[in-house]
């Protein structure tokens, strides 16, 4: 019994589902379910169907090359038989599922994280281009407040920078939790303007 | 019959809805059926150059039961072809047909491997690649002898 890898989407096919097609240059296609045979019969290209790991790869979504992987390429060498060999074997596969598993999480953290630092971005950019339709043109010291902001923002990016750099150890954590606490935290207080101050006393 | 009794219409009222039933294609191998020889026999090469693509003629299986028996072949059945203007028998390798059988895969053809009336195969290859039940069955060890790769 082998579980093997379905053709179209990389998933494992369990013993007893999918269809397995034969061509007759000897190439064996394996499918886990009729969506993907029917996807493979209809001439689709893995690649560009955004639900498969073909594409999650070559769009760079998922890790792609890293040491855990070369561990479960097919070899094509009969190997002697010895106990010693399937009770190490066992015990790293487990290691190196956890060690795969690990840097593939880490690897989509990095992209996400790209993503949080853009969507502040946008909002600043936002806030800054916006800030006329809150607070009157007149109102005082607007600018100094969006500077706190953009500081505080700034070193935490630099923080961010950091974690990407060295990679996800205890220590780096521990780094970054620590800038986070010394990070200042961003209060924006709306002041009332003078005309503002001046309409409330008259409705008073 | 088969082939024609697919698609009957008894009646169509384009009123309401259509009521005729068509079943799903089915790749059966009966008479007439073309096939792919496989071999590397001198009449397999030839005949799948021929002006005709070889043709199952006859389709040998028991009467089991007291009805007539449907001719239609399947993975590792005799069957007799026309090659080349010749009547040889054969035995299917590979089908197009969805077995609904584990570990049996569906082939990109219908392939076909030529023998003689003792069972013996023509050739001394098969060029593609065979069911994997074929080694553990005794009257296609033959085949099984001379095949290449399994699936």
């Amino acid at each position: 019994m082998r579980l093997e890898t379905c053709y179209y989407c990389s998933s494992t096919v369990w013993p007893g589902h999918g269809i397995q097609f034969v061509r007759n240059d000897c190439k064996i296609f394996r499918f886990c379910r009729s969506r993907c045979h029917r996807a493979f019969k209809k001439k689709w290209n893995p690649r560009k169907s955004k639900w498969t790991k073909a594409h999650r790869k070559f769009a760079g979504k998922d890790l792609t090359t890293d040491a855990t992987f070369e561990f479960e390429k097919r070899r094509n060498e009969p190997v002697k038989y010895s106990r010693e060999l399937w009770e190490n074997t066992y015990e790293a596969i487990e290691k190196i599922e956890k060690i795969r598993t690990k840097r593939e999480r880490h690897h989509i953290m990095k992209r996400l994280r790209q993503g949080t630092l853009d969507r502040k971005a946008a909002d600043l950019r936002e806030v800054r281009d916006y800030i006329h339709l809150v607070r009157a043109p007149n109102a005082t010291k607007p600018m100094e407040e969006i500077e706190m902001v953009q500081k505080a923002i700034a070193k935490r990016e630099e923080a961010g920078e950091l974690l990407t750099k060295v990679g996800t150890t205890v220590a780096t954590t521990k780094k970054l939790s620590a800038l986070r606490r010394r990070a200042p935290k961003i209060e924006v207080t709306m002041e009332t303007s003078d005309t503002e101050q001046m309409v409330a006393e008259v409705m008073e | 019959m088969n082939i024609f009794g697919k698609l009957l219409p008894t009646t169509i009222d384009f009123i309401t809805h259509r009521s005729f039933s068509m079943t799903i294609p089915l790749y059966d191998l009966q008479k007439v059926s073309r096939v792919h020889v496989v071999d590397n026999s001198k009449l397999a090469l030839d005949g799948n150059v021929y002006k005709r693509m070889p043709r199952i003629i006859h389709c040998y299986k028991k009467n089991n039961n007291l009805t007539r028996t449907r001719l239609i072949a399947g993975l590792g059945d005799k069957v007799l072809l026309a090659i080349k203007g010749q009547m040889k028998k054969a035995i299917i390798v590979g089908c197009r047909q969805r077995i609904r059988k584990p570990n049996v895969p569906q082939f990109d053809k219908n392939n076909v491997v030529l023998i003689d009336d003792d069972g013996n195969p023509i050739g001394t290859r098969i060029l593609a690649p065979i069911p994997a039940f074929f080694r553990t069955r005794g009257d296609l060890a033959k085949i099984a002898a001379i095949a290449t790769t399994f699936v």
